[in-house]
């Protein structure tokens, strides 16, 4: 019983406050309320599932913010010289996964603590947003509109942006889950020690997670561009701290402290469902902000508490 | 001799954990200034009695009385103020705080007339302990200029701060030198002098012999006997400890053949700077014993890549190679089982099966040529394995930190029988192993050199070594001093060798001792 309340506790939790927006908030339950709630866990899911992975082999990367706007900023500028829309994709998501590579170097191979080092990169790269502006709004025409189409289209009424997500979501999960590379990962995740001593390259593998969790940033960027159509450079740091309390209530989520993709989802679901019940509720936002401080807490708290219960009933 | 008065004692203190009885009907009881010995194999439940007196766990049936007046320790602050101090194996210091703060550290702290607590009300408070044990050294230095010893007596100062009547120590001389232990057992004779009981929780017999007025052993979380230490001797003890004959366990060997597996030489690792000669033939156990600090562990770590050496020529099969980081030595078909199976032998969070293929993904791929699992090749695989090596859980997706050590052990080797390793470097592979699972992993790896493997066998354990080993190389700070042939070897022999050695004591010890934690 205690083992079933520490693994699926936080999901119960979900499932209750879900159901209570439901019941009690008929403007909760409408098509196009729910419609909105998928489109806004986007960009918070993109953040968070990057983050997972360097969470995962216990780093944490803080220039998501920064590198999320630069990378924004540069598919932005790139267009506004005529370069294809592709092609500017692909180099900001290129600048997204250097930046990581940058962050990996320097946490995996010089042993940095990736703490202290990623605040210094979200610095530096908050910097050159900062200059390809000028401090500006940059603000793209209605020429783009195909572009636009990433950030608000929809298909089939589920919004793109959410596809996206998850499908990144999902391509990263299986990487995790079914490849030899992943394993590594779980590896170095569990005990990078014992992971060498098996042959495990542990550096590249923290390089590896912080040039996902770039890559990640720079989607959630450009998906950010596209849905306001206009660039500015900013630090996101909202984001950030979402995306860590996602994490931390996916780690109380079934794998008990252990961060997870899919744990990873959850949290970012909790988090947009009760920001946008209480937004309903017209509870004045800097409730709505106490309260995501609150989830963040309770979300480190569960996974103590959760780890804590399992230990009790599995221990030897 | 009139007996002094019991002033504490427990009676039938039962534990349970899930699905394990940790203690069983255990009594233990101390009498007025005495020092009590409580000895036993790992596992055998010491630690778990000593936490119940500090009241970090509460006993699941049993009663403490103390003076005869039946107490409860529903936690480490009643124990305390009871009378009762604890000093762990770790001892609780804050390294970069002065002496004179650490001693008082979870104390109530002197104060001048402003009712502020500053360096100067505390260092003269040190000297007004009652019967402290003189420090002769600065109270403002920090700690971690302190030497080992020199911490000890810090942590008994603080453990007199609240004018205990016992105090209880574990595993005191595990991280001290021969002339340290002796050092400590002055400040624990002053400690007796003074009237505190204590009770000592140790595994080396002999220093127990040296210091104690009865010993207690305990085996499987049953006391099996409390004796007066001048009324009993060493062997019976251990054999009371360990519960079985030894030779029982060892199962017969083939002998080793003439092909070489490995040739070091020169191999000179980089703390001790002195050159190693040494060949392992195919099937030979070769077993290296040593003192703490003979340079097995970095032998054996250099070996298999993990750390670099100086210089040297190593030789596998007869082929000269470079040996960069581990993944170049399981190339080359090594394996290494390191002493710290949690810290390094085990992703603990990781399930059994994908621990065991952790080191041989290749082998369980859907497609050749794309690095993608194929997991029930790898289910079936570890079903199979466990089956053979016996491993026992019923579930081998479970982690395996909830495994006992002796199968976690299991899935170690399981991992480099799975890579089809034909050189294994053993560090230690029974330590803090139950004797059922021990005499298991000693069938194996004397079935894994009857295959053609070539063993090092990296032990303290004397009784192992002369039980598996061909051949017996003896270390001394980074040196093969000796090279004994195992049928020759006899326990006496070797511990003669050990003491023509410099550090004598030390090693005397050591061949007594059977296991650190």
């Amino acid at each position: 019983m205690k083992d079933i309340i520490a693994k699926y506790g936080t999901i119960i939790t979900f499932i209750l406050v879900a159901l209570c927006f439901i019941v009690f908030l008929p403007a909760f339950r409408t098509t196009g309320n729910l419609i909105n709630i998928l489109g806004q866990t986007a960009i918070l899911g993109l953040f968070s599932v990057g983050l997972t992975c360097c969470m995962k082999v216990g780093d944490i990367d803080f220039s998501i913010g920064a590198t999320g706007s630069l990378c924004g900023i540069v598919v932005a500028v790139l267009m506004m010289k005529g370069i294809d829309m592709y092609l500017a994709i692909c180099i900001s998501l290129a600048i997204g996964i250097v930046i990581g590579v940058f962050n990996g170097i320097l946490t995996g191979y010089l042993n940095f603590d990736s703490f202290i080092c990623t605040i210094g990169t979200s610095l530096f790269v908050f910097g050159i947003a900062t200059g390809l502006t000028g401090g500006k709004n940059i603000l793209l025409q209605d020429i783009f509109d195909g572009f636009g189409m990433i950030g608000s289209g929809n298909l089939g009424g589920i919004p793109i942006r959410f596809l996206l997500m998850v499908l990144i979501a999902i391509v990263i999960w299986l990487f995790h889950v079914y490849t030899e590379t992943g394993r590594d990962i779980e590896a170095v995740a569990g005990n990078a020690s014992a992971a060498h001593i098996y042959g495990v390259k542990v550096k590249f593998i923290k390089m590896l997670s912080f040039m996902l969790s770039g890559f990640c940033a720079s989607a959630a960027g450009i998906v950010i561009t596209s849905s306001i159509m206009s660039a500015r450079a900013a630090d996101n740091i909202g984001y950030i701290l979402g995306a860590m309390a996602a994490c931390f209530i996916g780690a109380s989520v079934v794998r008990i402290g252990q961060f997870h993709i899919w744990g990873t989802l959850l949290g970012v679901f909790f988090t947009v469902v009760a920001t946008n019940g209480f937004i309903i509720m017209m509870v004045p936002s800097f409730v709505t902000k106490i309260v995501a401080g609150t989830i963040l807490l309770i979300a480190i708290l569960l996974s103590i508490v959760a780890t804590k219960l399992i230990k009790t009933v599995n221990v030897r | 001799m009139k007996t002094p008065k019991t002033i504490f004692e427990a009676r039938s203190i039962v534990k349970d954990f899930p699905g394990q009885r940790v203690l069983n009907e255990v009594d233990f009881d101390i009498r007025e200034g005495e020092i009590h010995a409580l000895v036993g194999e790992n596992g055998a439940g010491k630690s778990t009695l000593i936490k119940i007196f500090a009241g970090v766990y509460r006993p699941d049936k049993g009663e403490i009385f103390l003076d005869g007046k039946k107490v409860e320790f529903s936690n480490a602050r009643k124990s305390s103020q009871a009378g009762l101090s604890f000093i762990h194996q770790d001892l609780n210091i804050i390294p970069h705080l002065s002496v004179a703060e650490n001693i008082f550290l979870g104390r109530k702290k002197p104060r001048n007339h402003f009712g502020l607590v500053t360096l100067k009300t505390m260092l003269s408070a040190v000297h007004r302990i009652p019967d402290a044990i003189a420090l002769d050294v600065d109270l403002r230095s920090p700690l971690s200029r302190l030497s080992i010893i020199q911490q000890w007596k810090v942590v008994i100062n603080r453990a007199l701060v609240s004018n205990p009547r016992i105090i209880f120590m574990d595993e005191p001389t595990a991280s001290l030198t021969y002339e340290e232990v002796k050092e400590l057992f002055q400040s624990i004779q002053h400690l007796r002098e003074r009237g505190t009981a204590i009770a000592y929780v140790s595994h080396r017999m002999n220093e127990i012999f040296e210091i104690a007025d009865r010993v207690t052993v305990l085996k499987d979380g049953v006391k099996v006997e409390t004796a007066s230490v001048k009324e009993t001797h060493m062997k019976r003890l251990f054999q009371i400890m360990l519960g079985r004959n030894l030779e029982e366990i060892f199962p017969p060997k083939d002998p080793s053949k003439e092909e070489i597996v490995i040739e070091l030489k020169k191999w000179t690792t980089k703390k001790y700077g002195k050159e190693i000669n040494l060949t392992l033939h195919k099937g030979e156990i070769l077993g290296l014993t040593g003192v703490v600090g003979a340079g097995r562990t970095e032998l054996g770590r250099t070996i298999f890549g993990a750390d670099q050496i100086l210089k040297g020529e190593i030789y596998i099969f007869g082929n000269r190679v470079n040996l960069r980081s581990p993944k170049d030595a399981i190339n080359q078909s090594i394996a290494f089982v390191p002493e710290e199976r949690h810290s390094e032998g085990l992703v603990l969070p990781m399930s059994i099966i994908h621990n065991v293929t952790l080191a041989s993904f290749e082998k369980f791929r859907r497609w050749a040529n794309l690095p993608v699992f194929h997991q029930n090749k790898e289910l079936m695989h570890v079903k199979k394995l466990s089956a053979v090596i016996d491993i026992r859980s019923n579930d081998l997706s479970k982690p395996v930190k909830f495994l006992s050590g002796g199968n976690q052990q299991k899935c170690v080797l399981g991992k480099w029988l799975t890579r089809g390793a034909k050189i294994f470097i053993l560090d230690e592979p029974t330590r803090g192993i139950d004797i059922g699972s021990r005499a298991a992993i000693y069938k194996l790896i004397v079935e894994l050199a009857k295959q053609g493997a070539g063993i090092i066998l990296i032990s303290s354990d004397m009784h192992e070594i002369m039980g598996l080993s061909h051949r017996i190389l003896i270390m001394d700070r980074g040196e093969i001093k000796h090279d004994i042939p195992g049928d020759q070897a006899d326990l006496a022999r070797i511990m003669q060798l050990c003491l023509d050695s410099s550090r004598t004591e030390e090693c005397n010890e050591k061949s007594f001792a059977q296991r650190e934690d």
